[in-house]
C-alpha cells in the first residue's frame, strides 16, 4: 500500500471508515478484505466490525409469529372507541340543546314544561323510545330515555304512584352505574341512594361500590344511612369515582301546597352546608316552582292522617336548585375547545369565563386557580381561571458528552453544563479534569440538570515528550506550551523548577492537555554536580503521590518523541442528545 | 418527516377515528413487535410490550407535541423506552425457557443454549448503552435500516448516526469484554 494511501487513510475520519466497511460488508465484501484496506486501523476496526456482525446475527433469528397481536388489536380498538365516546360526550354535554336540558326545562313555567314535553313525546317515535330503554350514559339514545322518564313523571299525578316511580327510577340509575362499571366504559352520571358502608375511600351507596379520592367533594356530614346523591365518573378499569356526594332529602315535596312550610318566599333554596371549598354562589337564585301551578290550592286539602309521609314526593333527577361556587387549584391536564381538565375535574369554559394569563400561558401543565359554578347537573362552569404558574416542564431526559471541567461531591461541570450530583447518581470511572464524560441527566423543571449516570471515559492515547517547564502550578504545569496536569497518581522524579528540562509521560486528554503519569526532571546544567536522582515529592501534589527512583539513563531517552495524535479525538465541546418522549 | 398520507391519517387518529386507529395499528404493530422481540428475545413479552406501545400512543395521540418529526420514530422510541425500562427494573429472566430456544435442525441443544445465552448477554449489553446509541445500533444492525432511514427516524443527521454507531459499538465492545472477563 502506498504511503499516500496510508496518509489519506489516517486523515479519514474513523467513523466514516467504520461506516464504509459496514456498508461494504452489507454488499457482500468479507470483513477481512475490508480491514485489509485500512491496515493501520485494523486493530481498532476489526473488533468493532466483528461485534457489529454479532449484533446483526440477532436479526437472523426467526421471529416467532405473534399470537396475541390480533387480540390486542381488538382491545386497542375498543379502548380507542371508548376514548372517542368520552370525547363525544364532552362535546355533547357542552352543546346540549335547550329542549333537551330537562333541568332547564324545570326552571321554566310548569305550563311550558307540560307543553314542551308533550310536544317531545309526540315528536319522538315509539320505536326510538323503545330502543332507548336499554341505553346507558354515553349512548346516543340515553337522553331520549331520560326525557321519556321525565315525561312519565310529569304525567303521573297520583302521589303514591309517583313515589313508586321515583324509587324505580332511582333503582334504574343505580343499575346503570353498575352496568357502566362492569362494561368498563368511561362516562359521567349521577344516582341517589342510601350510604350502606364507608370503608376509607371505598363506599357503597345503594348497593353500588363507589370510590372516593382526595378530590371528591363531600358536602355536609355524610354518615352511613344518609340518603345521598353521588355524581361520579367511571374509569376504564371499572372504578366508579365519586366527584361529589351530597346529602339529599330522600323525598321532598315538589308541590308547595303539600308542604307544611308556607310558600311565601320564592327565594328560599335548600341550604345544605357546603364544604369549605364551596361557597354559595352570588348568582341569581333559582326560582322554585310557582305555587299557583300546583293542583292543590289549599293546605287543608292534604289528608291529615299522613301529614309528612305522603306529602313528600320528588322527581328523581333534578337536584334541588343549588348552585355553589367552587374554588380549587390544580394542574391543567387537558385543554379542549370548551372543556378543560384541571386537577382531574372537567371544567366548562364559555364566553363569559375570564382567563387571567398574567403569570403564565394557559397550557397543559400550567397551575391554575379556578372559580367555577357547580351547576345543577354537576358540571363546573368556570367563571375565572387564573394561571398561577406557567407550564411545569416534566423532567426531560438529557444526554450528552463533554469534557469534565470540574467536579466535587455535589456538582460537576461537564461540557459547560452544571450537573447536580446526588447519592443516586451512578458514576462509572474516576473523574479527572479534561476527561471525556458521557452523561445521562434529567432536566428538572427549574432547568437544572440532575445527573443520573456519568460514564467517565479515560483517555487511552499515551504520549511522551521532552520540554522546558514554563510554569509550575499545584495541578497544572506548562511544558513547552503543553498543559500538563498532575494528579495523585503522577510520579515526579527530581525537583522541578521553571526552566528545568523534563521528560513527560502521560495520557493525551481530549482537550489537548496531557495527564502526566510520570515526569522526570533532568538536572539543570548549571546546578551542582550532585545528582538529584532521589525522588522528591512535589509539595503541591497530593500526599499520596507515588514516588520512585528515576531509572538510570534518563537523560538518554529520545527527545521530543510525540506519539501519534489520536484519530478518534472526541469533540471538545459537548454533544447533546435530548431524548423524546 | 411523514410518509405520504400519514399526516392525514394521524390527524384523523387525533379524533380517535376508528379506521385511522386501526390502520396505524396494522401498519406499525408488526414492525414494533419485531423490534421488541429482537431486543428481548421473548415473544410473549414482545407481544405485551407491543400492546403497551399502542396504548401509550393512544394516550398521547391527541397531544400535538407528542412527536416532532417522525411518527414511526416516536413509536420506536416508546418501544425502546419500554425495553430499557424492562431491563432496568430487572424484570428480565436470564434463564431463557427451553421451549423458547429456536432449534435449527441438526443443532445440538447445548450449542443452541450457548448461542441463546450469548445473544441474551448481547441484548443486555445493548440495553446498557446510552439511549441514543442503543436506538441507533438496534435500528441499524437489527432492523437493518440504512443510515438515512435511521437518521429520519431519530431526527438526527447521518453524520450523527455514524458517530453514534461508532460510539455505540465501542461502548458495546467494552461492555461485552467486561461481561466475558
Amino acid at each position: 500500500m502506498s504511503k499516500d494511501l496510508i496518509s489519506n487513510q489516517k486523515a479519514r475520519d474513523f467513523e466514516a471508515v467504520l461506516d464504509e466497511c459496514l456498508s461494504q460488508i452489507d454488499k457482500g465484501e468479507s470483513l477481512e478484505a475490508c480491514v485489509a484496506q485500512y491496515p493501520t486501523l485494523a486493530a481498532q476496526l476489526e473488533p468493532l466490525l466483528r461485534l457489529a456482525l454479532r449484533v446483526k446475527a440477532l436479526r437472523q433469528e426467526q421471529v416467532p409469529s405473534p399470537v396475541t397481536l390480533q387480540a390486542a388489536r381488538q382491545r386497542f380498538l375498543r379502548e380507542a372507541a371508548q376514548l372517542r365516546s368520552a370525547q363525544l360526550d364532552k362535546a355533547r354535554t357542552s352543546r346540549v340543546p335547550w329542549w333537551v336540558n330537562l333541568q332547564a326545562l324545570m326552571r321554566k313555567s310548569m305550563a311550558a314544561v307540560v307543553l314542551a314535553t308533550l310536544l317531545l313525546v309526540v315528536a319522538l317515535s315509539a320505536g326510538t323510545i323503545a330502543a332507548s330503554a336499554n341505553s346507558l350514559p354515553g349512548d346516543a339514545l340515553y337522553p331520549v330515555k331520560r326525557m321519556t322518564e321525565e315525561v312519565q313523571l310529569l304525567l303521573t299525578f297520583d302521589r303514591q304512584s309517583k313515589a313508586q316511580l321515583v324509587q324505580k327510577l332511582d333503582e334504574r340509575r343505580r343499575e346503570e352505574a353498575k352496568a357502566i362499571a362492569s362494561s368498563q366504559r368511561i362516562a359521567e352520571m349521577s344516582f341517589r341512594g342510601r350510604v350502606d358502608s364507608v370503608d376509607g375511600v371505598h363506599w357503597t351507596i345503594g348497593g353500588v361500590p363507589v370510590r372516593t379520592s382526595a378530590e371528591t367533594v363531600i358536602e355536609e356530614d355524610v354518615a352511613v344511612g344518609a340518603f345521598v346523591r353521588v355524581h361520579l365518573r367511571s374509569l376504564s378499569n371499572g372504578t366508579l369515582l365519586a366527584m361529589r356526594i351530597s346529602v339529599e332529602p330522600e323525598s321532598v315535596s315538589p308541590e308547595p301546597t303539600a308542604s307544611p312550610i308556607p310558600t311565601t318566599s320564592p327565594t328560599t333554596t335548600p341550604t345544605a352546608t357546603p364544604t369549605p371549598t364551596e361557597v354559595p354562589a352570588t348568582a341569581a337564585p333559582i326560582q322554585p316552582p310557582a305555587p299557583t301551578s300546583t293542583p292543590s290550592p289549599t293546605p287543608t286539602s292534604t289528608p291529615s292522617a299522613t301529614p309528612s309521609a305522603t306529602a313528600t314526593l320528588i322527581p328523581p333527577t333534578p337536584v334541588p336548585p343549588r348552585e355553589v361556587k367552587v374554588r380549587f387549584e390544580g394542574r391543567i391536564e387537558a385543554i379542549a375547545a370548551d372543556v378543560w381538565t384541571i386537577d382531574g375535574q372537567l371544567v366548562r369554559i364559555d364566553a363569559n369565563t375570564r382567563i387571567d394569563e398574567q403569570e403564565g400561558t394557559a397550557a397543559v401543565g400550567a397551575m391554575a386557580r379556578v372559580i367555577a359554578i357547580r351547576q345543577q347537573d354537576g358540571t363546573l362552569l368556570a367563571i375565572e381561571i387564573t394561571i398561577e404558574r406557567a407550564e411545569q416542564t416534566p423532567e426531560q431526559p438529557f444526554e450528552f458528552q463533554g469534557l469534565i471541567e470540574s467536579f466535587s461531591p455535589t456538582q460537576w461541570i461537564v461540557g459547560g453544563h452544571t450537573l447536580i450530583i446526588t447519592e443516586d447518581t451512578l458514576i462509572e470511572g474516576t473523574p479527572h479534569k479534561g476527561f471525556l464524560a458521557e452523561v445521562k441527566a434529567l432536566r428538572q423543571s427549574d432547568g437544572s440538570l440532575l445527573a443520573v449516570h456519568i460514564f467517565v471515559r479515560p483517555p487511552t492515547e499515551e504520549v511522551q515528550f521532552e520540554g522546558v517547564i514554563q510554569s509550575l502550578g499545584a495541578e497544572e504545569w506548562i511544558v513547552d506550551g503543553v498543559t500538563v496536569r498532575l494528579d495523585a497518581e503522577t510520579i515526579v522524579e527530581g525537583t522541578p523548577a521553571v526552566g528545568s528540562r523534563v521528560e513527560v509521560e502521560g495520557l493525551l486528554l481530549p482537550d489537548g492537555a496531557v495527564l502526566a503519569r510520570r515526569i522526570m526532571v533532568q538536572p539543570l546544567p548549571t546546578a551542582t554536580p550532585a545528582p538529584m536522582l532521589e525522588p522528591t515529592q512535589m509539595p503541591t501534589t497530593a500526599p499520596t503521590t507515588a514516588q520512585r527512583a528515576a531509572p538510570p539513563g534518563v537523560g538518554q531517552r529520545p527527545a521530543l518523541r510525540q506519539v501519534q495524535l489520536p484519530l478518534l479525538a472526541p469533540p471538545v465541546s459537548s454533544t447533546e442528545n435530548p431524548i423524546v418522549p | 418527516m411523514q410518509p405520504n398520507g400519514e399526516s392525514a391519517l394521524l390527524e384523523r387518529a387525533r379524533e380517535y377515528d376508528p379506521a385511522a386507529i386501526a390502520e396505524i395499528y396494522d401498519r406499525y404493530s408488526l414492525r414494533i413487535y419485531n423490534y421488541i422481540y429482537h431486543r428481548l428475545g421473548n415473544a410473549h413479552l414482545a407481544e405485551d410490550l407491543t400492546a403497551s406501545v399502542f396504548v401509550r400512543m393512544l394516550e398521547a395521540v391527541r397531544s400535538s407535541k407528542a412527536w416532532r418529526t417522525s411518527f414511526s420514530g416516536w413509536l420506536y422510541r416508546i418501544a425502546h423506552n419500554l425495553v430499557v425500562d424492562h431491563f432496568r427494573t430487572g424484570q428480565q429472566d436470564r434463564n431463557v425457557p427451553l421451549e423458547d430456544w429456536p432449534l435449527a435442525s441438526g443443532e445440538h441443544p447445548a450449542d443452541v443454549a450457548e448461542r441463546s445465552l450469548t445473544q441474551q448477554r448481547l441484548r443486555m449489553a445493548i440495553s446498557q448503552l446510552t439511549d441514543a446509541q442503543s436506538l441507533v445500533i438496534t435500528l441499524k444492525f437489527i432492523e437493518g435500516m440504512s443510515n438515512a432511514e435511521v437518521a429520519a427516524l431519530t431526527g438526527k443527521s447521518q453524520g450523527a448516526v455514524k458517530s453514534l454507531q461508532f460510539r455505540g459499538l465501542a461502548a458495546l465492545r467494552r461492555l461485552m469484554d467486561e461481561e466475558e472477563l
